[in-house]
Parts: C-alpha cells; sequence; structure tokens
C-alpha cells in the first residue's frame, strides 16, 4: 500500500471515532445496573421504601448520566422567565402570588414566577414558591389535550385493570399564549376528565375550575347513569380516583394538585435523588395537523413495564427501560390542615431546575408508610430548536401495603398521546355548555 | 262491585286493545321506520365528509369505537306474591331471567362532527321456562307475551354537530334535566319503561330514548352569570310520540290488580304536531358556586289517566288515556363549605295535570251522553331538597370515602279535592286508595368502594310517612372483563301509600355482565 492510502484510512478511522464519541455524548453515557447484589450504592438517593425493593429484587435502576443540561430544555418563555422574573413575584399571606413591589395579586404570570436562583433555604415561603413553580411548569405548556390515558392497575406481579381518560386543560398562567384571555373567575386552569374505557364507566366525566385564590374547586361531575351534571363537593380531594391508588391530589408535576394554602410546609433541605428519565435522548417534538406539538417517539418503544416484558421477575409496574439520572431537589414536608385529609405526612423531592417531584413519600395518619408516588420525565425539542419541552412521561404511585400500584400513562398504543399548545382547546369548551357536550 | 271498583289504573283486565300510533303497526315496521330515519342520517353523514369511509383507528378522530356489554339478569321473589297480584306465585319462584346486549359504535368524523349508534336486544325466558303460571300467562296471550319479552331495536342514535357556541344532537336520545333520584320531578322528558322492575331498576335504563333534535346555545358570561346557556329540545310528535308501557296482563311487575270483566282500551298519542314533546331550559353559575336552571316543557305522564266510557251497543270500557303535561321548574345547586356538602334543590310545577276523581272519571251519566267521561285536571307543586356529603369512616374504609345522599320531596296537589283517590284499588275491598293533599317521601343512598374499585356496595332506601318503606341494598364485583352483581328489595307498609301497594313484591337478583 502506498503511504497516501494509510493517511486515508487513518483519516477515516478518526472521523468515524468522532462520529462514535459525539454520538455516545449526545446520548449520554449508560452506566451501570442496580440491583439487589449492590442495592447499598444507590442509598440515600432513593427513598428507603424503594430502597427496600431494591433489595428484594422488585427493582433494577439502570443508572446513566447525560450530557445535555435538562434545565436548558424547557420551553422558552420558562427558560427567559428565569431571568426576566428575577425578584419580581412574591407569595402574600393567602399564599397567593403577589407583585413583590406592590403586594397586589397578579393576574398573569409569564413563564414561572419563582426563578430558582430567587429561591432560599431561608425563606419562610420558598414551598410555597417552589410550589407555584411545580403548578405553573405544568401550566406553560396548555391548553393541552392527551387524547388517551391509561390508569393502568397492577397487582404486584401481573395486570389488574386499566380505565381510560381523555384529558384536556386550558391554563390562564405561564404560557403567553393565554395573555389576554378574559378570566374574571382568576382561574388558573380548567381541565376536564372523560373516562372511555371500560364500557361501563365510559361517559363518566369530571370538570374542574381551580383558581389562583384560595377559593376552593368548583367541580362537576357527569354520572352516565343518572345523565346529569352533578356539582361534586371539592373536598374529596384526598379520596381515590376511579378506584386506582391514586387520589385527586397526587397528580400535577410535583405529585402535588391540592391548594397551596390548605397544607403546612416544612422545607427540609436538598440532596441529589436518582430521577427517572425515559430515555436518555431528547425527543424530536413535532407540530400535529392542528398545530399542536407533540413527542415523536422515534418509534423507540418506551416505556416498558415489568407486566409488559417476557422474563420479568421484578415488580410488574416498573419500567424496565428507564435510566436514571441524578439530580438535585429539594426535600419537602407537607401536611393537609384538614383534619379528615386522609393522607398524613408527605415529603416531596422536587427538582429545583425543573420542577418534577420525582418521589412523594406517604403515610397515612396514623404515622405507618403508605404509598410512593414516582414521576418519570423526558425531553423533547423541535428540529428548528424554536420549542422544547421538559414533560412529566407518567406517574406512578405504589400501594406498599397492599403490594399494588398505578400507572398513569401518557404513551398508548404506541404513541405519546399528550399534545402541547393545542390551539383547538378553548375557554369555552370548560363551561356548563362545553361540558355537556361530552355528555352521551 | 260496582262499575267502579272494576276500572283500576294502571294496569290492564282482559281484552286490551291499544289504539292510535305505533301500537296498531306490526312491531318490525315500527322498528323499520327507526332503523331507516337513522340510515338515512348516517348516509348523510357520510355525504357531508369525506373521510367517513375510511374505518381506521388513527388518532381520537376519525376513529370508530366499538364497544356494548352482555348481561343475563336472573330475579327470584323472596315472599309469596299475595292480594291483587296475579299470578300469585311462591317465594322462591324465578320472575326474571332477562337477557340484554348493547352493542354501542361511537365514530369521531371531526372535531366537529360525531355520531353514536347503540343497539339493544332484549330477551326475558321466564315466559317459556319459567314457574308454570307465567308459561299459562304466555300460552293464553302468546304474541302480546312474545312482543313484551323480545326485542331488537336501534336504542339510541345520533348525531353530534358543534358549530361554534351552538351544538345539536340530532336523532333517538335521552334528555335529562333536574337534581333529583329515584322520584323524579323536572326529569319528566323520556318516558320510563317500568315493565321489567320499576323502581327496582337503574333509572338510566328505564328511560325510553325518543327522536328528537336537541340544541345547546352557549351564551357565556352575563353580568354575575357564568357559564350560562340556553338548552332546547323538540320530539317531533308526527315521528315518535313513545309512552311508558304498560306491563301487560299477569307479568311479574304489572301492577296488583283485581280481576274486571270491563275491557279495556289504551288510547297512546296520535300521530300529530300537537302531540310533540318540547322544552327550552337556561342554566348558569352564579359566583362559581351557585348552578342554576329554569325550565319550562311539554311532555307526557307516565301513567295514563282512567275514564269510564261506552262503545256502541252500551258496551262499557275502560280507557287509559295519556295526557301531555306542561311542566315549569327549576334548579340550584351549590357547595356548602361549612359541611362540606353539596345542596340541591328542584322545584316543578306540573300544569294541569290529570287526576282521579271516581265521582267525574267513572261517571256513568257523563260517559253515555257523551261517549267518555271526563277527566279533571289539577296543577300540582312537586320540590326536592337534597344533601350529599361524603365522609371518612377509616374504621371501615381505609381507601375510600363513603358517600351519603338524602333527600326529601313534597308533593302538593293545588285545589285539592277531598275526592280524589289514587286509581288504585285497596285489598281486598277494592276501594280506590286515598291521596292526600300533600305528600312526601325521603331518600336516603349510601355507596363507596373496595379493592381498588372492584367491589361496589350501595344501599338505598325510600320512605314514606305515610305508611311504606323500600329498602335496595346492592353489592357488584369486578373481574375483568366481568360483572357480577347481587341486589335485593324489601317493601312494606301498613298501608296502601305510594310503593306501599307493591308489598308482596320482595325480590333478589342476581347480574352477570360481560363489557367489551
Amino acid at each position: 500500500m502506498t503511504p497516501i492510502r494509510w493517511s486515508k484510512i487513518l483519516l477515516g478511522l478518526l472521523a468515524m471515532l468522532c462520529l462514535w464519541v459525539s454520538a455516545a455524548t449526545a446520548a449520554g453515557q449508560i452506566g451501570k445496573a442496580i440491583d439487589k447484589s449492590n442495592w447499598q450504592e444507590i442509598k440515600g438517593l432513593v427513598p428507603e421504601a424503594v430502597l427496600k425493593r431494591v433489595q428484594e429484587g422488585d427493582y433494577v435502576f439502570q443508572l446513566a448520566t447525560v450530557d445535555f443540561d435538562p434545565a436548558q430544555y424547557q420551553a422558552p418563555w420558562i427558560l427567559s422567565s428565569l431571568k426576566e422574573n428575577r425578584g419580581k413575584y412574591d407569595v402574600n399571606g393567602k399564599d397567593e402570588i403577589v407583585d413583590a413591589k406592590t403586594g397586589q395579586r397578579v393576574e398573569f404570570v409569564n413563564g414561572i414566577p419563582f426563578p430558582p436562583a430567587d429561591i432560599k433555604a431561608d425563606d419562610p415561603k420558598a414551598v410555597q414558591k417552589i410550589m407555584h413553580n411545580g403548578f405553573i411548569t405544568r401550566d406553560c405548556y396548555g391548553p393541552m389535550n392527551t387524547q388517551k390515558q391509561r390508569l393502568v392497575q397492577l397487582f404486584h406481579k401481573s395486570y389488574d385493570r386499566h380505565v381510560q381518560i381523555e384529558y384536556w386543560m386550558y391554563s390562564y398562567l405561564g404560557v403567553p399564549f393565554s395573555m389576554g384571555t378574559q378570566n374574571q373567575q382568576d382561574y388558573e386552569n380548567t381541565s376536564l376528565i372523560l373516562v372511555t374505557e371500560p364500557y361501563d364507566m365510559a361517559g363518566t366525566a369530571m370538570m374542574t375550575w381551580r383558581y389562583q385564590t384560595d377559593q376552593p374547586d368548583t367541580l362537576f361531575g357527569y354520572v352516565p347513569a343518572i345523565r346529569r351534571v352533578r356539582r361534586m363537593t371539592p373536598a374529596g380531594r384526598s379520596d381515590s380516583l376511579f378506584g386506582t391508588d391514586f387520589v385527586r391530589d397526587d397528580g400535577n408535576w410535583t405529585g402535588f394538585d391540592g391548594k397551596i394554602p390548605e397544607f403546612e410546609w416544612r422545607l427540609i433541605g436538598e440532596k441529589q435523588v436518582l430521577a427517572e428519565f425515559l430515555s436518555p435522548e431528547i425527543s424530536r417534538a413535532v407540530k400535529n395537523e392542528k398545530g399542536a406539538w407533540k413527542a415523536e417517539d422515534h418509534g423507540k418503544e418506551y416505556p416498558v413495564f415489568g407486566y409488559e416484558k417476557k422474563g420479568w421477575t421484578g415488580a410488574s409496574w416498573w419500567n424496565t427501560k428507564a435510566v436514571w439520572v441524578k439530580r438535585p431537589v429539594w426535600v419537602i414536608e407537607g401536611h393537609s390542615k384538614n383534619p379528615y385529609y386522609n393522607y398524613g405526612k408527605m415529603t416531596f423531592y422536587i427538582d429545583k431546575d425543573l420542577h418534577i417531584g420525582y418521589w412523594k413519600e406517604i403515610y397515612d395518619r396514623a404515622g405507618q408508610y403508605w404509598k410512593t408516588n414516582s414521576m418519570s420525565t423526558f425531553f423533547m425539542q423541535s428540529d428548528d430548536h424554536s420549542f422544547q419541552a421538559n414533560l412529566v412521561g407518567y406517574w406512578r404511585i405504589v400501594d406498599e401495603i397492599k403490594n399494588h400500584a398505578t400507572l398513569v400513562l401518557q404513551h398508548v398504543d404506541g404513541e405519546f398521546q399528550w399534545t402541547l399548545l393545542a390551539r383547538d382547546v378553548a375557554p369555552k369548551d370548560f363551561t356548563m355548555a362545553g361540558f355537556q357536550r361530552l355528555a352521551k | 262491585m260496582g262499575l267502579q271498583q272494576t276500572v283500576c289504573l294502571p294496569m290492564l283486565a282482559r281484552d286490551v286493545h291499544y289504539q292510535n300510533t305505533l301500537r296498531e303497526e306490526e312491531g318490525a315496521m315500527k322498528r323499520f321506520r327507526q332503523l331507516l330515519y337513522m340510515a338515512q342520517l348516517v348516509v348523510a353523514l357520510m355525504l357531508v365528509h369525506s373521510n367517513c369511509w375510511a374505518l381506521t383507528t388513527f388518532g381520537a378522530h376519525d376513529e370508530l369505537q366499538l364497544s356494548g356489554k352482555l348481561e343475563t339478569r336472573f330475579t327470584f321473589s323472596t315472599e309469596d306474591r299475595e292480594g291483587f297480584t296475579s299470578p300469585q306465585v311462591d317465594a322462591g319462584s324465578l320472575l326474571q331471567h332477562r337477557n340484554l346486549a348493547y352493542v354501542e359504535l361511537k365514530h369521531t368524523l371531526s372535531p366537529t362532527l360525531k355520531y353514536r349508534l347503540v343497539g339493544r336486544g332484549l330477551y326475558d325466558g321466564v315466559y317459556e321456562y319459567g314457574p308454570d303460571e307465567y308459561q299459562e300467562v304466555r300460552k293464553a296471550n302468546r304474541d302480546e307475551i312474545d312482543d313484551f319479552s323480545r326485542d331488537a331495536d336501534l336504542w339510541e342514535g345520533y348525531a353530534d354537530v358543534n358549530v361554534d357556541n351552538m351544538f345539536w344532537r340530532i336523532g333517538k336520545q335521552i334528555v335529562s334535566w333536574g337534581e333529583t333520584d329515584l322520584f323524579p320531578m323536572l326529569d319528566r322528558i323520556n318516558p320510563l319503561d317500568n315493565t321489567y322492575g320499576g323502581i327496582f331498576e337503574d333509572l338510566d335504563d328505564r328511560r325510553i330514548p325518543l327522536w328528537m333534535v336537541k340544541g345547546i346555545y352557549d351564551l357565556g358570561g352575563v353580568g354575575a352569570v357564568r357559564s350560562l346557556s340556553l338548552e332546547g329540545f323538540y320530539n317531533p310528535g308526527i315521528i315518535d310520540q313513545t309512552v311508558s308501557p304498560l306491563a301487560p296482563a299477569g307479568t311479574p311487575y304489572a301492577f296488583p290488580v283485581p280481576d274486571s270483566p270491563i275491557a279495556t282500551r289504551v288510547i297512546e298519542p296520535e300521530d300529530s304536531i300537537h302531540n310533540s314533546r318540547w322544552g327550552l331550559r337556561l342554566q348558569g353559575v352564579i359566583a362559581d358556586n351557585y348552578n342554576f336552571s329554569l325550565a319550562h316543557y311539554q311532555t307526557f305522564v307516565d301513567t295514563p289517566a282512567a275514564r269510564l266510557a261506552f262503545d256502541p251497543g252500551m258496551v262499557p270500557v275502560q280507557e287509559l288515556v295519556y295526557e301531555k303535561v306542561q311542566i315549569t321548574g327549576g334548579s340550584l345547586s351549590f357547595f356548602e363549605p361549612h359541611s362540606e356538602s353539596i345542596v340541591r334543590m328542584e322545584v316543578a310545577y306540573h300544569w294541569d295535570e290529570p287526576v282521579f276523581i271516581p265521582e267525574i272519571n267513572l261517571d256513568a251519566v257523563t260517559a253515555m251522553s257523551k261517549g267518555r267521561a271526563d277527566i279533571p285536571e289539577k296543577d300540582v307543586l312537586r320540590f326536592a331538597v337534597a344533601v350529599d356529603k361524603n365522609v371518612w369512616i377509616r374504621a371501615l374504609n381505609k381507601t375510600s370515602m363513603f358517600n351519603f345522599t338524602l333527600q326529601y320531596f313534597g308533593e302538593k296537589i293545588m285545589d285539592y279535592d277531598n275526592r280524589m283517590r289514587q286509581a288504585v284499588a285497596v285489598y281486598p275491598s277494592g276501594d280506590f286508595a286515598r291521596i292526600k293533599e300533600y305528600e312526601e317521601k325521603w331518600v336516603f343512598v349510601c355507596y363507596t368502594n373496595y379493592l381498588n374499585g372492584k367491589l361496589a356496595p350501595q344501599i338505598s332506601a325510600a320512605y314514606d310517612p305515610a305508611g311504606a318503606y323500600l329498602i335496595l341494598p346492592e353489592i357488584s364485583y369486578t373481574f375483568e372483563p366481568w360483572r357480577v352483581g347481587l341486589q335485593a328489595a324489601f317493601i312494606d307498609g301498613d298501608k296502601d301509600v305510594s310503593f306501599g301497594f307493591l308489598r308482596d313484591r320482595d325480590q333478589v337478583s342476581l347480574m352477570f355482565t360481560l363489557v367489551f
């Protein structure tokens, strides 16, 4: 061979090496698997109840690192608010968001109100600010529609049953889309749930009006058995949702969907925990035919839960394809002020930058440990980088006493069903007339 | 017994003849017409929307969904039938083996257009292999009993159209207004089928869909009122004048009546635009908490009015006539924060409701001279107040709340006439039961669920202070895709008032349902 051919070969190999390295760094690094043989390595990074399950062989943690900064993969208006909203807002005695200078309650916030740099551990309202950020981070991606959301109930080693719903939400805060929307009622958001499966529950629907003030939610239920819209009490937020392990307050980004003023809060501190990423890669965000954003999963099948995987011997509700990344979190403790609330102490582990609550430990009113709620996350970005988002991939709640769990899945029938900035979702959909259109 | 004692409502004696409308047509012709109307509607939709030929499933729109349920229900009496109930079967007898099939098709053609079709099949085998007594009933009246015990038709079928602030639902549907359960007040638009269980059955299972057009116009917010909307419906009397059916004599849920030598003629509404049902309702929310509605509509009374008539040759006949009535009413519901309960109220004023005054309805002189006696009318005011409260009783259920409902019903007959009676005979005298100027009832319901929603017990009870009570405990269990249900019904009463007439009808039912 001539010297020239050798140099070409070497150049080619070098190019391939560069491509391989860049591909590896774009995807992050897949680390070791943590199972019952080496569970000690993640002690302190997950709740004790979760660690116990690793010891028992129910869970396997696939550790990973990502080489992108997750905090940068949030909606553009969230990113700009990190600077624009510095020092702009505060929280008053009623836990409402107010203008920091005037003390007046604000009617609209663009992006998140309390940039992480503004939240100090010694701030007596730090928790309220963190919780507001959690709510408004979700609101920042509205209006939204999840065409199929599946609440899958699982026994320890097998499938139990499921309820399928369709979900709509219109948010009045956070997203520039909603600026200027008439909002005399001081809504924070309005939402609709319609049960579509199974047959005997199909048609059941719920509409919620959530307020920015301390006014209790206004709830309506459509009951197919009586063919009527019925007012529902907002006081049952710790009641089981459709018979699942979830209660109404277990939702949202943080695992808390209640009313902030109705709880006593305490900031325990900060730490690192393992956070579930659906994938170490960033999904591609595309617009559907209505101009709403949606994640395109590149045809990958994820998540894959234990009950779906042949040969899996662990818990049926465990996501066997997840990767786990260390993230910095706030540790927050909450207690309801309502003596009839069904949960006792709750401990939240909320991402300091992304406002997602990766874990929520739930005790019953007698102080016995009861449930573990967890939220996974994933990221998406459009090809032209004009839009990116960080969303909850799915929710999982495990009743540690009954050994039973419920998953709330957005990946249904091989497709991510959540659409963001859905312009066909309008405020008029959340009126009595709009609600009755869902009725059979 | 004189003529007065032999005329009883709402049940038939022998030789029943139905006059007017669809009862005179073959059952098959009736079903054919309904299917034809629906097919025309579907074809029209298909011509309008070019995508509808693609029956594939991608996304929530343009997706065809097929679902339904198959149900079989065994019902046994738990006490001997007695009094005027006929036939008088013993405790432990099979009363019903009712088999139902529902197949539902939903198709979303676009964000503004979708349709839903529900086919229903029904077969009750008790008349073919049940107690001898019921088999004899079939032998004596085979055509009517076969028609009664089996059916297959388009149960519901409608298209939904959304255009800006206007929503239309066109087709065979159910419209339900009001706030109350068990004893409907404003909820009398669709007729009820009480022939296979009456108040032992869920209200929605008993509603008969009607061909109608419903529209809801979203008015948005007006002043302090939010979520204001105007709803209207129109059921053309030339297309569908279905009324509440009467159970054939000798069937398990026929009302207890004494034997009578007088023939009965049921007069159903004619095909006429004057026999249309129609109504308007305004509803909204005040101060984000007070749901209100104001309504006025025209419908048909479920219970036909009785009168004496004479056919040529001075042959007496009992006529049961379905009369129209107009109802004005309203409702209010709100969350009461101190008790953390929902309060519901409803009032309905029934204008010119037919009543039974034997001296008028059975006046032989008038009947002979005019061919038929008169049916007097009175205004009736009905109202209800209800409270719903969810409570934790952790000693009994750690994960789900108990839901309690207490309802009070009142009914006042305006311009009361102390000659008024209920057109039902008291056993054994045969006298007509008295009716008071003011009547009241209490209803209590409690339910919860266990095993992550799979086990659902419920108890309902109704009490009439005049001397009758009803208790309905039930429990259901789900093991996908099956549901198993057990329900009991206990009625008792010292006097023949309201549901106390059915005090020999205690029963227990076992249901198996497959959902798909």
